[in-house]
């Protein structure tokens, strides 16, 4: 793949804005005209090679791999709306990195900020680290939040991840997440998002889901009233038809959205 | 021929809580010009009346801080100061915005947006999350004359209305005869959930003490139980199961219920998702009776702040300019979660007092930068001001818009004269506004 | 003597809105607002005089405030101080990216002070305020 390296030479002294940084905007120039792209930070213009060494081009979108280097927790919007290639980051990162994603995959080798993943529609994103709160979720009015793709995070996630997640099985579209361990909220509002936990989770797990398949591998701290526990099974048929085995409690839920449910809850037995 | 010393004001409406109360009368001295006498306030609105009269505590003139200590400046230079800090800023803070009135919280739009800066009122430390609800599942609402003259059920939820908002109970809510509900209190069924057996809930008929933290439990199994769902806890939140069937069937055989919520639900651990699934309940009992609900907001006029802040950019409360265009998420662009990330490096203090409203921590933060504070009286924020630039009392030195809490606009009237070189708030945005363009060269 | 296991509520009281119209820089206002109320059975733990000042120690940060037994009760193992400065210092500033710091609901512990005095608000926040 051609290789378009940045190095965070120094600090940004307010949030960074750099949603300019995406294989689709950086093909086809070369590393002077990439330095001279134009970022917000507060109310101020900066240009990217104001903050970031740069070296390396590519000329084809698939065919592009963006590694950064450095601490880049006051970066923000990285990757978003990226169509495909990859983006590689050796650091720490900032909010929304790859939110409204279509295609490609984001690594981070480090922990992520909030809204990690938003409103996803495509692609992978992978965290080695933690996640902040609404990894995977919808912005703000949205009533649709992740319809496809791939998130993992390692570590921790915060709350309300996959918020208002929606899969359609007709286009073949499974919107799915794992993760090393939740907090609270997990699948709020979910519309047959598909949510792996490796650990514990928190309370509220599964609130408001209408539809969809949430796996607990761990502890649960406390259960929602309103699951009903339906019996013990050995292996779950993922959404996208994938299997899992194991013993596990299932549970439907959750009954406060209707009487009779397809979501379901399964905690490790 | 009497000389008349005092001349009174009829239909005052009192500038303090979100029931805007309309009916208050207020006696101002002529001579003196000082408010006298306030007649049908409850103790906390007459106490304002009376904290506009002079006093120590009452900012006269515009005040630059030199070494430490506050020197009188004449308004050109004090807005001079302000408007070059405010312009210069990268990421300027611009908060409050609640205890005045409409055309002066657009001219906050105006200003944040030439600045290029971080807008907010104080709907996000109070209800932020009763509208981040809204914005996710609706509301359904009414207005507090159909409440009082409708509602047979009443449910105050994480809400003390006796301590917040005196006279609720009596002119909407508990004690008042409405035009269905012609024995008062009688004809009412008062419910208190709450973790503390409040003086409201010592007045009500029934109370749900829940145990703290665990408000989306309780309303969870409420509203499955509301579904036919038979639970598998005995317990909930610290509510037998058994209460919860009880509370299920009052709901539901209720002619006309309301639900008034408050801090408990916002300021609890997850937040708008308590509102949330309160609203969700209440759109389902209207499957059975009808029911409505409706946020107790805090101050007389952050109603209005959000109204006015959502006509102006679309959105009502945390909204960052410095793109150029608004945007809005509360998490990122909320004034106390920017202060703990120390984003900041201005800040513009309208009509409220973060420093005493604050978390330590954004306070620190605030502190630490430039703070120009437009306030009538002494507070912490305004004492540990940069520039204070001093306003009249919105509701009693100038007249303008108020929404009440269930976003019906009411008149604020002057009662009497700002005294000093006090200025109202409207007037001092226009001419930070007037210089600031001026500074940008626009 | 100490308190523990106890949660800290916060939240405004009639004083507390009557002291903030009247000045928030006065000593009315410490009486409002710079207290802690307890459970009756909660507080004859502490073996000691209503109003006498104690500490009251959470994850986010320590305030002294005046202890005084609460009207609202019974409510053993809650905690409650009036919104303002004091309650600010012992608040879980974190909004969970909401905006709303986590006003009620922290865990609490709670101390009778031997050394200490109850600070009025100005003097509580220009701590705030570095050199």
């Amino acid at each position: 793949m051609a290789e378009i390296k940045l190095k965070l030479k120094k600090q940004p002294t307010f949030p960074l804005e750099a949603e300019i940084i995406t294989p689709d905007n950086f093909v086809g120039k070369t590393a002077a005209e990439i330095k001279k792209l134009e970022l917000y930070m507060g109310n101020t213009v900066v240009k990217l090679g104001d903050f970031f060494d740069v070296s390396g081009k590519s000329t084809e979108i698939k065919d592009t791999k963006i590694i950064i280097e450095g601490d880049l927790k006051n970066v923000k919007r990285i990757g978003e709306k990226m169509s495909g290639g990859e983006i590689l980051i050796n650091g720490n990162i900032g909010m929304h990195v790859g939110n409204q994603m279509k295609g490609g995959k984001i690594v981070v080798n480090g922990n992520a900020g909030d809204w990690a993943g938003a409103m996803l529609k495509g692609g992978e994103l992978e965290i080695t680290g933690s996640a902040g709160n609404y990894v995977g979720a919808a912005y703000r009015g949205f009533w649709v939040g992740m319809e496809n793709g791939i998130i993992k995070v390692k570590g921790k996630i915060g709350n309300e991840s996959m918020l208002w997640a929606r899969s359609s099985k007709g286009a073949g579209k499974f919107p799915t997440l794992f993760c090393g361990e939740a907090s609270s909220f997990l699948g709020m509002h979910n519309h047959g998002g598909t949510i792996i936990v490796e650990g514990n989770v928190d309370r509220c797990t599964g609130a408001d889901q209408a539809w969809g398949t949430i796996v607990v591998k761990g502890k649960v701290k406390t259960q929602l009233p309103s699951y009903k526990k339906m019996g013990e099974v050995n292996e779950i048929e993922l959404p996208n038809g994938e299997k899992i085995s194991g013993k596990f409690i299932e549970y439907s839920g959750d009954h406060t959205v209707k009487k009779e449910t397809n979501g379901r809850l399964y905690i490790a037995a | 021929m009497v000389e008349r010393k005092t001349r009174t004001v009829y239909d005052v409406v009192c500038p303090f809580c979100g029931t805007l109360c309309d009916d208050l009368e207020v006696d101002v001295s002529i001579k003196e010009n000082t408010v006298v006498e306030v007649r049908n306030g409850c103790q906390i609105g007459t106490r304002k009346f009376f904290s506009s009269n002079p006093s120590d505590h009452r900012y006269t003139s515009p005040l630059i801080k030199e070494k430490g200590t506050f020197k009188e400046v004449p308004w050109e230079e004090a807005i001079d100061k302000a408007a070059n800090i405010l312009a210069k800023a990268t990421r300027p803070l611009l908060y409050g915005f609640a205890s005045t009135e409409c055309e002066a919280q657009s001219k906050g739009v105006e200003l944040a947006e030439i600045l290029g800066g971080v807008l907010d009122n104080t709907a996000s430390v109070c209800h932020g999350p009763s509208l981040l609800a809204i914005q996710d599942v609706g509301a359904p609402s009414s207005t507090l004359g159909e409440y009082k003259n409708r509602a047979d059920l009443v449910i105050f939820w994480g809400s003390n209305p006796v301590h917040a908002h005196p006279r609720h109970l009596g002119r909407y809510s508990d004690f008042v005869r409405g035009y269905f509900r012609t024995d008062g209190r009688n004809d009412r069924f008062i419910v208190v959930v709450d973790p503390r057996n409040t003086h409201t809930a010592q007045i009500a008929d029934l109370f749900i003490q829940v145990n703290p933290n665990e408000d989306y439990e309780l309303l969870n199994a409420i509203r499955a139980t509301l579904r036919g769902v038979d639970i598998d806890n005995e317990e909930v939140a610290g509510v037998p199961k058994e209460k919860i069937k009880e509370l299920v069937e009052i709901m539901k055989k209720a002619h006309f219920g309301v639900i008034f919520f408050g801090m408990g639900l916002t300021q609890s651990i997850s937040h708008h998702r308590n509102v949330d699934t309160a609203i969700c309940l209440v759109r389902e009992l209207n499957d059975h009776t009808k029911f409505l609900l409706t946020p107790m907001r805090g101050h007389y006029n952050i109603a209005g702040s959000n109204q006015v802040f959502a006509w102006n950019t679309g959105y009502a409360y945390s909204i960052d300019f410095s793109r150029g265009y608004p945007r809005y998420n509360p998490g990122e662009f909320s004034a106390v979660d920017v202060l703990l990330r120390d984003e900041i490096d201005a800040s513009l203090i309208v009509a409220s007092d973060p420093a005493s409203n604050f978390p330590a921590g954004a306070v620190k933060n605030m502190f630490k930068h430039p703070l120009i504070s437009i306030e009538p009286h002494h507070t912490p924020t305004s004492v540990n001001a940069d520039i204070v630039l001093p306003a009249a009392f919105a509701g009693i030195e100038c007249e303008g818009t108020a929404y009440r809490m269930d976003k019906v606009p009411l008149r604020l009237r002057k009662v009497k004269d700002a005294p000093g070189q006090c200025l109202t708030d409207r007037e001092i945005l226009e001419k930070l506004i007037e210089k600031v363009k001026e500074l940008k060269g626009e | 003597m100490t308190l523990d296991n106890l949660i800290l509520l916060t939240g405004r009281t009639i004083n507390q809105g009557v002291a903030l119209e009247g000045g928030k820089t006065t000593k009315e206002n410490v009486r409002a607002a710079g207290i802690c109320t307890f459970d009756r059975s909660d507080f004859k733990k502490l073996d000691c005089l209503a109003g006498t000042p104690v500490k009251v120690i959470t994850d986010y940060g320590e305030v002294i405030v005046y202890s005084t037994i609460s009207e609202e009760g019974p409510h053993p193992g809650i905690i409650f101080i009036p919104m303002g400065p004091w309650a600010n210092q012992v608040v879980n500033p974190d909004s969970q990216s909401t905006g709303t710091p986590t006003f009620k609901g922290m865990k609490a512990k709670v101390e009778v002070v031997k050394n200490g005095r109850v600070l009025d608000a100005l003097e509580l926040i220009s701590k705030l305020k570095e050199a």
